[in-house]
């Protein structure tokens, strides 16, 4: 274990976990009870089309992904308010389109690029400290905002057409959250990967909210929940030689299906 | 001349071109305790609906408190009828009743101490002290309507709206409910939806009638021609405490209503 801490690429390893626990945690709290675990999906596969793009243009990848997956929120939040009925199936056709714009774009670029695999799984233990730093900060901002603004998020969540009546600006309100939820999305794939964000941002918060009479308490337990996820997961995958995103999964879909049958 | 809590001017409403509501017109003077009543699907819940701008009226105009919806809101308090609304929401009694305080203080950051007191206030006044830290879920759907009315008392509204607010509430805790808003009736207006005459005959100043068309009866006691009007041919037995001191004459255009 001390042997373990020792080196870079471990300590990294275990900081990014932490942002990405604590992002998931927050973040994934709010898309839980939103229910837009489908959406939020949609924006961390649609995100690609950005790192296509980026890399066409020779920005950074992070960047484009990021200014792309605003974009994609904004549209999905306009969506979802003006054509509730259809929101579920643009959510799906920008989902797939994203992803064949990135790839197509990519396959355009001449030179060096990561593979479609690494966006998918991510690489936790090849972490530079610098991109860690870029993430720690934007994590901050993230978080930062979600509590200067909690009570008109919880509102929203709770219930929209009553924040309405409170005469709240339900759309703005509603697109800065999908806003912070791709900003959290993009900041967790770079470090952790696709599938893993979607794992973290759904199941942790699941089961806190069974556990919780708050979305405050939700949030504080979920991030601890992602933590133990990603740790434990972490631990297995270095000690028995596994992929790490694969493991921090098993162990919090194992989590998710013991938990399941007991009903609140 | 008293100021007007709710101006209704020419309103027009229907759902995919299927009239709800036509050509609605009606003030409320400020300080009256007023009760929509109607069949179901008359359309008061509709009417309650657009005063608090949840829907856009087709065509005429909507004062409260002397001003455009929009502007009145923070001063408007709202008891929806549902109060099964996501109930799975992780949100304790508390919490739920410091939502009515938005609009009213700031929005950024936690609550102040003045949203704290009203709120607790508004607990209190409701009997709802010992729930206060409880998840709101857990409670029995007669508990989750006072926590809903505590929610909108918690603005200090100077309109207050419910929709069916004794729709989940047992008969002996129906009266308990009317004596209370009967004191908030002091400091602000109220606008009740019901379909219980009985339940509100007792409390209310002035009826409504709402069937497609709204008949205001201003400070009269209803009676049984009241409800003809609004039911249809339908007899309705009428059943109300106290004597009925002033029978009310024919709506004007009754007679097409019922062909």
């Amino acid at each position: 274990m001390i042997e373990l801490l020792q080196q870079e690429f471990v300590r990294n390893a275990l900081c990014a976990g932490l942002l990405a626990a604590l992002l998931c945690g927050v973040i994934g709290s709010l898309v839980v009870v939103n229910g837009v675990v489908f959406l939020a999906g949609g924006l961390a596969h649609g995100a690609y089309g950005g790192i296509g793009l980026a890399y066409f243009l020779g920005y950074p990848p992070l960047a484009g992904a990021a200014l792309f997956s605003v974009g994609l929120s904004g549209l999905m939040a306009w969506i979802t308010l003006k054509e509730s009925r259809q929101a579920d199936t643009v959510v799906g056709v920008l989902w797939a389109a994203g992803m064949a714009f990135g790839i197509i774009l990519l396959d355009l670029t001449p030179g060096y690029h990561p593979d479609l695999m690494s966006y998918l799984f991510g690489s936790i233990v090849a972490v530079p400290t610098a991109e860690l730093k870029v993430m720690a900060a934007a994590a901050a901002a993230v978080i930062g905002l979600t509590v200067l603004f909690y009570r008109p998020l919880e509102i929203l969540s709770y219930d929209r057409d009553y924040a309405r009546t409170r005469g709240l600006p339900v759309g703005p309100l509603y697109a800065f959250l999908l806003v912070l939820v791709a900003l959290s999305v993009v900041l967790v794939i770079s470090v952790v990967g696709l599938i893993l964000v979607i794992a973290l941002l759904s199941i942790p918060p699941y089961i806190a909210g069974r556990f919780s009479s708050s979305l405050k308490g939700m949030m504080i337990r979920a991030t601890a929940l992602s933590l133990l996820f990603t740790f434990s997961g972490l631990l297995l995958a270095f000690r028995f030689n596994l992929s790490s995103g694969a493991s921090v999964i098993a162990v919090a879909s194992t989590a998710f299906f013991l938990v399941l049958p007991f009903r609140r | 001349m008293r100021s007007c809590a709710v101006e209704v001017e020419g309103l027009h409403f229907g759902y995919n071109g299927q009239p709800v509501l036509e050509n609605v017109t009606f003030s409320v003077p400020a300080g009256e305790f007023l009760a929509l009543l109607g069949p179901n699907g008359g359309g008061k819940t509709t009417l309650l609906k657009l005063l608090v701008g949840l829907l856009k009226p087709s065509r005429g105009a909507i004062r409260l408190l002397g001003e455009p919806v929009e502007r009145a809101l923070p001063r408007v308090g709202y008891v929806p009828q549902d109060t099964n609304v996501n109930k799975d929401f992780p949100v304790t009694v508390t919490e739920a009743v410091l939502m009515g305080r938005l609009g009213r203080g700031r929005w950024l950051g936690p609550p102040g101490a003045s949203d704290r007191a009203a709120a607790a206030r508004a607990l209190e006044r409701m009997g709802l002290d010992d729930l206060a830290s409880r998840r709101l879920g857990e409670l029995s759907q007669g508990q989750r309507q006072r926590v809903l009315i505590a929610r909108a008392l918690a603005s200090s509204p100077e309109l207050l709206l419910l929709d069916e607010p004794t729709a989940s509430v047992d008969p002996s805790a129906q009266d308990d409910l009317f004596e209370l808003l009967r004191k908030v009736n002091d400091e602000a207006t109220i606008v009740v939806v019901s379909h219980d005459l009985s339940a509100v005959s007792s409390y209310v100043r002035a009826v409504a009638c709402v069937n497609v068309r709204v008949h205001y009866h201003a400070s009269g006691t209803i009676t049984e021609e009241t409800f003809r009007a609004t039911w249809g041919h339908c007899p309705v037995e009428l059943l109300a405490h106290g004597v009925p001191h002033r029978v009310l004459g024919r709506h004007p255009g009754h007679e097409e209503e019922q062909g």
